[in-house]
């Protein structure tokens, strides 16, 4: 059984040789190939060199595209801040208002070059990968989408104090988001993952997502011609999956490690494919015994759930981590499957 | 007019209504004057909304905006008084307390937590020097010795620049001083890992926004009692 078999078989909750796993490396590719981080985030080859090295290193069932949401912006005219240890990031947004933003031509999903790298690392990789593992694309949800464009505080304070406007770039959002997701999974993305941020209410009151944040976040996954994966963006979920659950197309959530996996999927019930276990920003601050102890405790507890996949939540992993770390977590699914290593 | 006045302000903050909280405010003043508005109805529900606040974020029922929204009633209400004092020929309302300086650590565009302290911190009379995003460890230092603050709080969202930390710290101490400036660190990673703010060397963070007056006096206390302040001897 192939990485990618073992993904595939998990979704239908049939059974697999060994338990499932991944590890969120987008960024650790560039230490494993020693490529500059802008040469990473901007050259899908650099990209799809560094998924590659993890791939061999670390022997993770599903890779990802490039966990870097701000290059999103870039693409729509707002500039980046380029870090040495982290993704880049967004320092000044394209648009001041949300009114500003709806005058804006929204660019064809591979018209703008950030966009076309987004595309082309899926497509390379896709290509590369050849069937052996499952590939996620990463992507932002439309009800998130516009926080890159005007910044989070403009789109919340938008999103609270005028609606006509939130509704109206919400609208503009999807069809982007759409024509985006739906162009990585054209470039061989197994799945799209989606962060949501600003339909979760640990973020935003209940009554606004209800309103409108949620029927705009359920257009667009009914828009998606694939599987979909509800990525957690750093927020809980669990506590607000009777509002988040049942969305077109989703059939898998990252939790957060915050979240009880038992409680999810009691909410959620038997079908959707459950991801988590693991803090990957706090990855660095094990050792590869207690990082394999770890694994251990959450495939234990895991056991009986066939539609699970030991994985790490929240950010991406960080530089500093130790590759003997890293190792301990297929180690540790390598023991809990009898398999010598 | 409400009955029940606090009750109807903390209901506003928490449906996220600024509008209506507003309209209260204006009311209240309308009886009292703006600074009333602000020192006897706004913030005594502020205090009540935050413990409250914490607890249901604790328990996923209340969300980041409604805070949010709080620091803009704040902000709205502080503008009111201004513009009073102004119409009124009264010297504007100065801060009491102060002053402090605000920032992103090196790296980190994540305004949005930042400004709602700031916006607390002045509520409560703060003279807050706010220096922005990405903002250098020598440059948090430079300003408070120009302003003789004995607080600096510095915000990061991530780990990777929340280590940035560490650089102030390190600047505060090989200037010298170390307990006269303290330090006050702010942001989402800090709930995942509480164990950051020691390890970065921060001297204290707060569990809301809407905390974060209360841990400033605590620190201000604390340096005042571990010598002059900083530029004090210059």
């Amino acid at each position: 059984m192939n990485s990618l078999q073992r993904v595939l078989a998990i979704l239908k909750g049939e059974p697999v040789d060994r338990p499932a796993f991944t590890l969120l490396l987008s960024l650790y590719g560039a230490r494993l190939t020693g490529a500059s981080l802008r040469d990473h985030y901007s050259d899908p080859r650099v990209y799809v060199e560094g998924q590659c090295a993890v791939r061999e290193a670390f022997g993770i069932d599903l890779l990802f595209s490039p966990f870097a949401l701000p290059l999103m912006a870039e693409a729509f005219g707002g500039t980046l801040q380029h870090h040495a240890t982290q993704p880049p990031t967004l320092a000044r947004p394209a648009c001041a208002s949300a009114r500003e933003a709806l005058v804006m031509a929204m660019p064809e999903p591979d018209g703008q070059p950030a966009l076309r790298y987004l595309l082309d690392s899926v497509g390379l990789l896709s290509k590369r990968l050849a069937g052996e593992a499952a590939l996620v694309g990463m992507m932002p949800s439309p009800v998130d989408l516009p926080a890159m464009l005007l910044g989070a505080e403009t789109w919340m304070e938008t999103l609270l104090f005028d609606q006509p406007a939130a509704l109206a770039l919400l609208e503009q959002c999807d069809g982007f988001c759409a024509a985006f997701g739906n162009a990585m999974l054209a470039e061989g993305a197994t799945m799209v993952a989606f962060t949501a941020n600003f339909a979760n209410p640990d973020m935003m009151p209940r009554k606004h997502i209800e309103a409108f944040v949620l029927p705009a976040l359920q257009a667009w996954t009914a828009k998606i011609k694939g599987p979909l994966v509800f990525h957690h963006g750093g927020y809980r979920l669990v506590p607000h999956l009777d509002l988040l659950k049942d969305l077109p197309q989703v059939v898998a959530y990252v939790l957060d490690v915050r979240d009880s996996l038992l409680e999810g999927r009691r909410h959620l019930g038997n079908a959707p494919l459950l991801l988590g276990g693991l803090d990957g920003s706090a990855l660095e601050t094990f050792n590869p015994e207690t990082l394999k102890q770890r694994c251990h405790e959450v495939l234990r507890a895991q056991k009986s759930d066939p539609r699970f996949l030991l994985a790490s939540g929240c950010a991406d992993i960080p530089l500093a981590t130790t590759p003997e770390t890293l190792s301990a977590v297929r180690a540790a699914v390598l023991e809990v499957a009898g398999v010598a290593l | 007019m409400p009955q029940n006045w606090p009750e109807e302000l903390t209901k506003t903050i928490f449906d996220a209504d600024r509008a209506l909280a507003n309209e209260l405010i204006d009311a209240w003043a309308a009886e009292h004057g703006y600074e009333s508005a602000v020192t006897d109805y706004l913030c005594p529900v502020l205090e009540a909304f935050g413990e409250a606040w914490a607890s249901q974020i604790e328990n996923a029922q209340a969300s980041l905006a409604q805070g949010y929204v709080a620091a803009k009633i704040a902000e709205d209400a502080l503008a009111k008084v201004l513009i009073a004092q102004e119409a009124s020929g009264r010297a504007p309302r100065a801060a009491t307390k102060g002053p402090v300086v605000l920032g992103n650590i090196e790296d980190d565009y994540h305004p949005l937590g930042r400004k709602m302290v700031a916006a607390f911190l002045r509520l409560a009379g703060w003279d807050v020097r706010d220096l922005g995003v990405d903002v250098a460890a020598a440059a948090f230092v430079d300003a408070a010795v120009a302003a003789r603050a004995r607080v600096v709080g510095v915000s990061a969202m991530m780990l990777t620049t929340a280590r940035n930390v560490r650089k102030l710290r390190e600047e505060i101490d090989r200037r010298g001083l170390t307990g006269r400036l303290q330090l006050a660190v702010g942001g989402a990673v800090y709930k995942l890992r509480p164990e950051l703010v020691a390890e970065l060397g921060g001297d204290g963070t707060a569990l809301t926004a809407l905390h974060a007056a209360a841990l400033f006096n605590r620190l201000w206390t604390r340096s005042c009692e571990l010598g002059p302040a900083p530029g004090a001897d210059r």
